[in-house]
Formats: C-alpha cells, sequence, structure tokens
C-alpha cells in the first residue's frame, strides 16, 4: 500500500514511552553496583534477590539525574512524589512487583522542540505527559543452546538498576517525526549526563503506541504498542510496517484491535505479542516501605544550577558572543565536548568573530572529517586546543600552506604531538621566501616556454600548468595564492 | 529486689548481675538455656537451636568479661528470637513450608545490635505463619503452648517467644507485633511485651507482613529488661527508609521518673465494650486503681472510631501483607512445588503447597482490597480511617500522659476453639489501633482468672516510648504478678 | 488452588467485607489517607557502590540453576524483554 496515500487518507499518531537507565554506580533502592556484560547474578544484593526481611533506600544520584531530564524537559518537578508498587508476576521480578510511580509522578508537563523532518527551518513541539522513577527488571536469557529445554534462565544483575520514563503526548504525526524525536531526547539526556544512552547496553529503549484516524477527527483510533524497539532505524521501520498493516486493515473494512507487537527486522515485519482485551490490574498502591519523595525548592534548584549549559542555549550564545551562524553554531554545539573544545580554542587565540568563523570553518571542514575517518570522538582524539591555535596561527603567518596543515590534522588528531615540531621534522615549512621561491620561478619559466608562450597568448590553462610544476618542485610547500602571484608578476615581465 | 528471685526465672538484670559478682559464667547460661529448651520440647517453643554458635559466643563473652570488656548489661545474656527476625546463617523460616530450609545470608539489624552488646541469640521460636494469627496455631511446625495451662494457646503470633520467657528457658527474647502480636502473648503468658514507637526499630532483617505496621519489640519478665533491650536495638538505621532518624532511646534512664502528676487516660470504647471479660476488666481495673493509690491521676478519655479499628487493620494489613508476599514463588530461594512443569504451575504450585490455610485467606482478602474498582472503597478508605483514629489519639493525648486498657479481651483460649476467623479479629480490638496509629504499647501482667494471666496494656504518645515503660516499671516495684511462675516450671 | 478451597475463601471474602462495611458509614470526604505515619524526610543513600554478594549467598537457597543463573520452567508465551 502506498504511504503517500495512507497519511492522506489518515492522520497518523503516535506517542513514545522511552524508558533510561541514570547514570550511577549503584542502583535505585540498594547499593549494589550498576554493570553491564557481568556474569549472571553477580551484580546483585539481598535486596536485588527480594531476600526475605529486605527493604529498599532511593538512590540520592538517581532522583538528582532525573529531576535533570524533568528540568532540562521543561516539566513541572512536583515537590512531592509517591512511590507505588506495580504488581505482576514474571521470574524477571523478584518482589512480585515493581517500584515505580504511578498517581503522583516526579514530574509531568514538559516538551521537547524537535526541527521538523519535512523542513529544517520549522520546529514542532512534542510534549510530554510525565517523567517518572523507577527500578528495572531482571533479564530472562535465553540461549539458543536451551531452545527446546524446559527451563529459562534468570539474571538478576539488571533487576534495580535507575530508570526514568518517559511518556510523550501522543504529538507526533509520522515514522521521521518519531525518530527525530528520539534522536532529540537522545541527545539531550547525554549532554546533561542523566545516562550515557547507550542503546547497546539497553540503557535507552523504547515503545511506541500508534494508531490511525480520518483527518479532522478528535477522537483517537485504537492503538496497538510496539516493543522491544533497540534502534532508531528499528523504530522507523517498525512504525512504518505497522502503520500500513493498519490502514489495509482498515481499508478492508477490518476494526484495529488493541495488541502488544514485536517487531521482526529481519523480515521487517510486526506481529503480535499479545492482545490486550482487558487492562492488566497492577493493584498500584504507594509504597510502605518509601516514604513520599520530598523535593525542596532549594534542592529542585541547585540541581537546577549545577545543569550544564543546555545545547539551544549554548548554540545561541556561540551566534551572539562570535557571529557564527546559525547553522556552524549547531554543528559545533551539537556534542559538549566539541562545543567545550571551540571554546577553549577561542580562550587561547582570541575570541574574535573572525578567529572563530576559522576556527569553525577548520573544525567542520576537516577536524570532524578527521574525527569520523577514524572513528574518534574529539574527546578521545589526541588534537588538543593548544595544538590547533598553533597550527591556525602557523597557517596565518603563511610560515605552513593551508595543504600542508590540513594534512596535518589528521595526524594531529590520531597520534598529538606540537605542530611546530612537527613541521620542522617534516621539513613542512612553507616555502615563501621570495629569492627561493624567485629561483624555483625562474627555474620553470625557462624550463618550460611553449607554456610562458600560450599564456601571453591568453591560455590560462598555462598558469595552472606553471603553477603546478612549481607546486612540484617546492613540494607542495609553497601557499598556492603566493606562487600564483609570483608568477603573474614574473611572467608581466615578458619573454626575457 | 522485689522478690525472692530463687522463686521465678531470673531477670536478665539479675543475671547481670549474678555474671558481674562471678556467681555464673555466660557458658553455663547458655547450656542451661538450651538444655531448658530441650526439656520444654513440649511446649512447641523452639523451632531450631544454634548451639555450636550460642555456646561458642557465650565463651567468647566470659573471655570479655575476664578481661573487663564487657559491652553493655546484656554482655553474655541468653535470648530467643522469632522465626521471622533473620540471624545470618541460620534458619529464617517464618513458620511457613514455603521458606522451609531457607538459610539467611544476612543478620537483620535488631539481632546485630543485641551480638554487639554481648546478648546470645540460642535459636528461633515457633510463631503464626508469616505472623498471621493470634494464637500460634498456624505453623507448619504444630502449635505452641501456653506454659500456664498446656491445653491453651500462648497467644500469636509471638507466641514463642512469649512462651520462652514464660516458661524460664531464656530472660528475653524478641518478637514482633503487626497487630498486638507481641502484647497479645504476652498478656497469655503472663510476661512484659513491648511494641515500640513505629519506626523506633528497624525492620531491616524483620520478614515484612504489613510494612506499615510492623515492628520488632522486647519480650521479658520485668518492664526494666524491656527497656534494657529497647535501647540496645532500636535507633536509626539507614538500611530502612520507615525507621526514625533520631538515635537510641534512654528508657532505661528515665524508669524511675515515678507517678506524679502523671495522668492516666481511660477510654471508655475500650472499657465498656461488651465483649470483655468481666473478670479481666475487674483486675484491670484494680492495676490502674493501683496506679492511682501510687501518684497517678485517673481520667476518662474517649477514642470513638475505636469500633471501626479493626476493619481498618484488617482492610490495611491484608492489603500490604498480599503485596509483600508476592516474592515468595519458588524461583530464587525456599520451596518449589515439585509439580512446576510450567512457570504458571511453578508460581501456582510452590504458593498453594507453601501457604498455610490463615496466609491464603488474607492474601486473598488482601489482593481484593487492591484489585481495581475496589481499591478506594477498601484500601483508601481505610486509609482515611486510620486517619480519624490518629486524631482520636492525638485529642485523647491533649488529657492524658498515657492511655489504659486491657490487653485482650479475654485470657488465653483454649487450642482449636477459635475456628472462626473473623472471632479470631475480633479478638485483636485493643491492640490494632497502636499499629495503626503507630504509638508505642506495653503489656505488663496485673492478675489472673482461673490461673490463666491477664494483661494491662499502657499506650504512650508516638516518639514516647519512655513512658509507657516507666509506669509499668512503677506498677511492678510494688506488685508481683510478674513473679507468678507456672506450674512445672523449675527456676 | 482446589475449587472446594476457592469456594471456601470466596465465602470468608464475604463474610469480611460484610463487616467491614461498617466503614462506609463514616464520612471521610475531606479527609486524607494515612500512608505513612511518620512524616520523614526522604532518606537518601550516596551513590557509593557497596560489595555485591558472593555467588554462594546469591545463589544459595536457589531451587534450580544453571551455572550462576536461576533456573525456571520455561517461560510459554512470548515475553517482553522490557
Amino acid at each position: 500500500m502506498n504511504t503517500q496515500r495512507i497519511f492522506s487518507d489518515y492522520e497518523v499518531v503516535i506517542g513514545l514511552e522511552v524508558h533510561v537507565h541514570l547514570d550511577t554506580e549503584a542502583k535505585l533502592f540498594t547499593s549494589c553496583p550498576v554493570s553491564y556484560g557481568a556474569e549472571p547474578n553477580t551484580r546483585v544484593s539481598e535486596v536485588c534477590l527480594a531476600l526475605p526481611g529486605t527493604l529498599p533506600v532511593i538512590s540520592e544520584r538517581a532522583v538528582d539525574r532525573a529531576v535533570r531530564a524533568a528540568l532540562v524537559t521543561q516539566c513541572k518537578v512536583h515537590p512531592i512524589s509517591v512511590f507505588a508498587r506495580k504488581h505482576y508476576f514474571y521470574p524477571d521480578l523478584p518482589k512480585g512487583y515493581q517500584i515505580s510511580q504511578f498517581e503522583e509522578p516526579l514530574a509531568t508537563g514538559g516538551h521537547i522542540e524537535i526541527s521538523d523532518p519535512e523542513d529544517a527551518s520549522r520546529h514542532l513541539r512534542i510534549g510530554l505527559t510525565r517523567i517518572h522513577i523507577e527500578e528495572d527488571a531482571g533479564k530472562s536469557i535465553h540461549d539458543q543452546a536451551l531452545a527446546g529445554s524446559e527451563v529459562t534462565l534468570i539474571d538478576l544483575n539488571r533487576a534495580g538498576v535507575p530508570l526514568i520514563e518517559i511518556v510523550s503526548e501522543p504529538d507526533l504525526r509520522s515514522p521521521e517525526e518519531a525518530v527525530t524525536y528520539l534522536r532529540t531526547l537522545h541527545r539531550i539526556l547525554r549532554y546533561v549526563d542523566v545516562s550515557n544512552v547507550d542503546m547497546e547496553k539497553g540503557q535507552f529503549r523504547c515503545d511506541a503506541n500508534i494508531s490511525l484516524r480520518p483527518h479532522g477527527e478528535v477522537r483517537f483510533g485504537t492503538r496497538t504498542e510496539l516493543k522491544n524497539l533497540n534502534s532508531f532505524r528499528s523504530v522507523q521501520s517498525a512504525l512504518h510496517a505497522e502503520i500500513i498493516r493498519q490502514a489495509e486493515l482498515l481499508e478492508g473494512g477490518g476494526e484495529v484491535v488493541q495488541a502488544t507487537m514485536g517487531y521482526d527486522a529481519d523480515r521487517d515485519r510486526v506481529f503480535v505479542m499479545r492482545l490486550k482485551e482487558n487492562a492488566d490490574d497492577y493493584r498500584y498502591f504507594p509504597d510502605p516501605d518509601l516514604i513520599p519523595l520530598r523535593l525542596s525548592p532549594t534542592r529542585i534548584d541547585e540541581i537546577r544550577d549545577s545543569l550544564p549549559e543546555l545545547p539551544i542555549e549554548r548554540r545561541d550564545r556561540f551566534c551572539n558572543l562570535f557571529g557564527l551562524s546559525t547553522y556552524d553554531a549547531e554543528v559545533i554545539t551539537s556534542s559538549r565536548p566539541l562545543a567545550d573544545f571551540f571554546e577553549d580554542v577561542l580562550a587561547i587565540g582570541g575570541e574574535t568573530a573572525d578567529f572563530a568563523k576559522t576556527v569553525s570553518n577548520w573544525i567542520q571542514r576537516d577536524v570532524l572529517g578527521a574525527l569520523r575517518d577514524r572513528d574518534l570522538d574529539i574527546e578521545t582524539s589526541s588534537l588538543t586546543p593548544d595544538a590547533l591555535v598553533e597550527l591556525l596561527r602557523m597557517v596565518e603567518v603563511r610560515r605552513v600552506t593551508v595543504k600542508s596543515a590540513r594534512d596535518l590534522i589528521c595526524e594531529l588528531v590520531v597520534s598529538g604531538g606540537n605542530p611546530e615540531d612537527l613541521v620542522e621534522q617534516r621539513g613542512l615549512e612553507a616555502v615563501s621566501d621570495s629569492s627561493i621561491l624567485d629561483t624555483v620561478i625562474q627555474e620553470v619559466v625557462s624550463e618550460n616556454p611553449d607554456a610562458i608562450s600560450s599564456y601571453h597568448a591568453g591560455e590560462e590553462k598555462s598558469l595552472n600548468f606553471l603553477m603546478g610544476q612549481v607546486m612540484r618542485k617546492t613540494k607542495g610547500k609553497a601557499e598556492a595564492s603566493t606562487v600564483r602571484t609570483f608568477l603573474i608578476e614574473k611572467l608581466k615581465v615578458g619573454p626575457t | 529486689m522485689r522478690d525472692d528471685p530463687g522463686n521465678r526465672p531470673p531477670t536478665a538484670m539479675e543475671l547481670q548481675n549474678m555474671l558481674a559478682e562471678g556467681e555464673t559464667t555466660s557458658a553455663q547460661l547458655v547450656e542451661d538455656a538450651l538444655s531448658r529448651a530441650k526439656v520444654s520440647d513440649d511446649l512447641g517453643i523452639f523451632v531450631s537451636l544454634r548451639e555450636d554458635s550460642a555456646i561458642k559466643e557465650a565463651q567468647a563473652s566470659d573471655r570479655f568479661r575476664s578481661e573487663k570488656k564487657a559491652r553493655s548489661r546484656l554482655e553474655g545474656i541468653p535470648v530467643a528470637i522469632k522465626d521471622n527476625i533473620a540471624i545470618a546463617g541460620e534458619p529464617l523460616g517464618c513458620g511457613s513450608k514455603i521458606l522451609d530450609g531457607y538459610i539467611s545470608p544476612f543478620s537483620s539489624t535488631a539481632v546485630e545490635r543485641l551480638r554487639a552488646f554481648g546478648a546470645i541469640p540460642i535459636g528461633a521460636t515457633n510463631m503464626d505463619e508469616f505472623a498471621m494469627g493470634s494464637s500460634t496455631e498456624h505453623s507448619i511446625h504444630g502449635s505452641t503452648r501456653n506454659p500456664w495451662q498446656r491445653d491453651r494457646v500462648p497467644g500469636g503470633s509471638s507466641g514463642g517467644s512469649a512462651a520462652a520467657v514464660a516458661a524460664g528457658v531464656v530472660p528475653i527474647a524478641l518478637g514482633s507485633d503487626t497487630g498486638g502480636s507481641i502484647r497479645q502473648p504476652a498478656s497469655f503468658c503472663g510476661v512484659v511485651g513491648m511494641k515500640p514507637t513505629y519506626g523506633r526499630i528497624s525492620r531491616w532483617g524483620l520478614v515484612a507482613f504489613a510494612s506499615s505496621l510492623d515492628q520488632i519489640g522486647p519480650i521479658a519478665h520485668t518492664a526494666e529488661d524491656c527497656a534494657l533491650v529497647l535501647d540496645c536495638i532500636g535507633g536509626s538505621d539507614s538500611r530502612d527508609s520507615t525507621c526514625l532518624p533520631s538515635g537510641s532511646t534512654d528508657c532505661y534512664g528515665a524508669l524511675n521518673a515515678g507517678l506524679e502528676n502523671l495522668v492516666i487516660g481511660l477510654p471508655k470504647e475500650y472499657f465498656q465494650s461488651t465483649g470483655v471479660d468481666a473478670e479481666v476488666l475487674e483486675k484491670v481495673y484494680d492495676a490502674v486503681k493501683h496506679l492511682e493509690e501510687a501518684g497517678a491521676e485517673l481520667r476518662e478519655i474517649s477514642l470513638p472510631h475505636t469500633e471501626y479499628a479493626v476493619s481498618t487493620y484488617y482492610l490495611v494489613a491484608t492489603a500490604e501483607a498480599s503485596s509483600n508476599l508476592a516474592r515468595y514463588d519458588g524461583a530464587r530461594y525456599g520451596k518449589r512445588s515439585d509439580a512446576a512443569r510450567s512457570l504458571v504451575g511453578m508460581y501456582e504450585g510452590s504458593r498453594s503447597e507453601g501457604f498455610g490455610e490463615e496466609v491464603k485467606r488474607r492474601i486473598f482478602l488482601g489482593t481484593y482490597v487492591l484489585s481495581a474498582g475496589y481499591y478506594d472503597a477498601y484500601y483508601r478508605k481505610a486509609q482515611k480511617v486510620r486517619t480519624l483514629l490518629r486524631r482520636d489519639f492525638e485529642e485523647a493525648f491533649l488529657e492524658c500522659d498515657v492511655i489504659a486498657t486491657p490487653t485482650c479481651p479475654e485470657v488465653a483460649f483454649p487450642l482449636g476453639s477459635k475456628l472462626d476467623p473473623l472471632a479470631m479479629y475480633l479478638s485483636d480490638v485493643f491492640t490494632v489501633s497502636a499499629n495503626l496509629v503507630g504509638v508505642p504499647g506495653v503489656s505488663l501482667p496485673c492478675g489472673f482468672k482461673e490461673g490463666l494471666p491477664i494483661g494491662l496494656q499502657l499506650l504512650g504518645q508516638a516518639g514516647d516510648d519512655a513512658m509507657p515503660l516507666r509506669i509499668a516499671h512503677e506498677y511492678q516495684k510494688t506488685t508481683n504478678f510478674h513473679c507468678a511462675v507456672p506450674p512445672g516450671v523449675a527456676p | 488452588m482446589s475449587e472446594t478451597e476457592r469456594e471456601k475463601l470466596i465465602a470468608e471474602l464475604e463474610i469480611f467485607l460484610d463487616y467491614v462495611d461498617q466503614l462506609e458509614a463514616l464520612q471521610t470526604d475531606d479527609v486524607d489517607p494515612t500512608y505513612h505515619v511518620t512524616s520523614l524526610e526522604t532518606p537518601m543513600r550516596s551513590d557509593l557502590p557497596g560489595q555485591p554478594l558472593s555467588s554462594e549467598y546469591a545463589l544459595g537457597n536457589a531451587p534450580d540453576r544453571r551455572g550462576s543463573a536461576f533456573a525456571v520452567p520455561k517461560v510459554i508465551e512470548a515475553d517482553d524483554e522490557g
């Protein structure tokens, strides 16, 4: 079925629930350490195992991270929120209930601005219904080796890891918007150190609710829930597949049935995991082992003050202070370490608009490329702000050619070092000494009389040829523009 | 010294003096306790004994003492611990099949502190399964018997601990109280039992029944001994979010402050209740009059919502219990059903086979009370009535310093006589309010009916654990109900 | 749970609910529920990770295990990983 037609016939309504592992060393309600990839049940405490007589005590840092996430998404942080027990029986849920929040969550009513995937100049505001704190469950290990066996294995290392659940309003209208929202959220959470959001480690997990309705209809259609979407790509593909499935169903006169769906990436297919005939009764009630979470205004302010500058704020500041274009500023502030690096460079080399523009150009054109090629980040590379400033200064005084400098960037990124030393070692000093240049030009001119003639006859191309010859003789250590100037000067003199 | 110690089992204080004077050793005391425990096996008091460990600890205690390093007034004293309070390396069964064979890898805070002060746990005492019951008849180990009359119940759920003290096996024991489970058996067994202010003692290591009601507490012959234990095991604990942040109490230091100017409130709803045995009422009146003669003032007060307390209690307690017991599924520990071929089978089989009738009943009730559609009418409503009860007590305490009531409407009933669950629940009427409201309560013996002990209950304001103990102590200076010895119990 | 057991429990439940219905007589519209009798400041822990339990303790009471994982009878339906 043609997706364009679907979108013209129906309005797609998507809401996303994202579970994020908070960046803490210990678990939410016990000081058991958090780790990934450890042997099963080697990161568990009595509390994680729900042994008789155990009790929860909440982690201050987890609360702090959760409040950060709420502040950074413009939510209202509630001074009192309540932990509730959510009951269901499953072997990876040791207590037989999950400690979560229900009627009184940590935060409600925020929003995230994303750029419209259809039109980069437009922004969409996606509402957030709520953010609440909860603990993660353990894992059922479905080992290939056990296929056909009588047992499932349970690993409780992950049980009790601190999570926030971020629930969006059903404001998203396409899979592309959904992915943009996820990427934006992902970036923001990383930016303010709420979480490392490493999707491969399961630190950022997404469930999607999706329904279709005719345009203009205010009531929502029946929705299905897509679970276990563990990459941005699978979110997009799964949503697409489900949209088509629902549309075909509706076109055929059928009805969408509420269900929990999974996505098979290999076959690009959605499938029903569980029909949801009745809502599960989780028998929520306030956890009597945990008194309500009380956050004073002072505390919330302290957390707000401890927030690093947000991407948008920093971008605007770079525009205002350094005169960068919005586009340039966005690229530079796309990651906090990169933005930090940029500011460090300017702090050393001078906070002028010109220098800022220069640095921005070099970062975008060369540094980022070099990082990408070698799969590095600015923080894992060996390029220091000092080195970049040094290098740019050398270019400015023509001590080294632009081309040489660009090559050096790659080296500095990978192995670090001092540009001054490197230039000396490699003999990359630009040839700008006019006497040397003069000698070389003189040589080239005398060796290529035909080129001279054709130049004088009006062939511009010959100039390029002659330049190439000079560059070759100087092993690229002459600044192209300088060579050009000298050559033209020389050739004016006329045939000798 | 109030009475001839040779006539009755010694208190912890008396034993401490003997140890200090060199008249006995801890090793001797522990051996005596262990042999008494075995001799009174027919009373069904203990479910397990930790002989080797206890003897070793006793020897170590004697060494400390010889090096002049006695750690407290509890140094070297044998104690009994209810089977729902964890001791590292020991079985923690809660009277239940589903935890049969389970060994706890950690100790409760209460036991840790007892041991740090030199007391020596000798074993685990019998109890109603998961603390649900008022008679210690609901245990896989069988019933515990009342040392005063062996065809009677000792009360519950801490029946084993109360009997251990009454039968002279140990001078002090720990129990737990959710709706009266320390005070009622103390009353039936003629000993002193205390439920502290909620949050006074850490619940870390206490197997949860109803989290907002549970408290560990001491059982002993005297208020003095109870004060000692309370001061030792109470106080802030970073492992329990509901534990009060203040340090340990000094109830022992406040014991002798006397009765002058104290007002004792007598709630008319308790004394005018039709279900109370006439003799019980008479003896309790005698007791409060005795306190009046000693300098206190008596005043009639009202706790108007008393008649709703049992409903409120059972709605809240069963709801919380159904949740707290959800973890017992045979997956990671405890008994897994042999019939578990499927996952559902594991849950249903293990829980169906592992839980006794009373536990199942309460889980069933509790699950219902929390279910969608009924939550507001039952659980939420009950928690609101709880607020009304709190207000009753707050207002009552504007007019008095302590509240006195009978602990139970009756004396120990015969084994197997209370088959109707609701009738059993209703007998908790005088004790449940203290748990719902969080105030401290002490039960002490104040008389006998046909050879069976009667208990006087003293309730203090939340946080004022010293007050009821002080009044009980004063009472025990000039009476000797706590010195009576059950037949067949040798000193 | 057998059928007779279930029926008995249901009958007892009804008796119990009849009794607790007495609470309906109380006017509680303006009353806040007491979920906790203490009004403490939220106690919190620092983020210092402690020592996890050794395998011996963690699995010491396990009815069934494979290596260091707990073994339970197979989950029949396709489960949620989340």
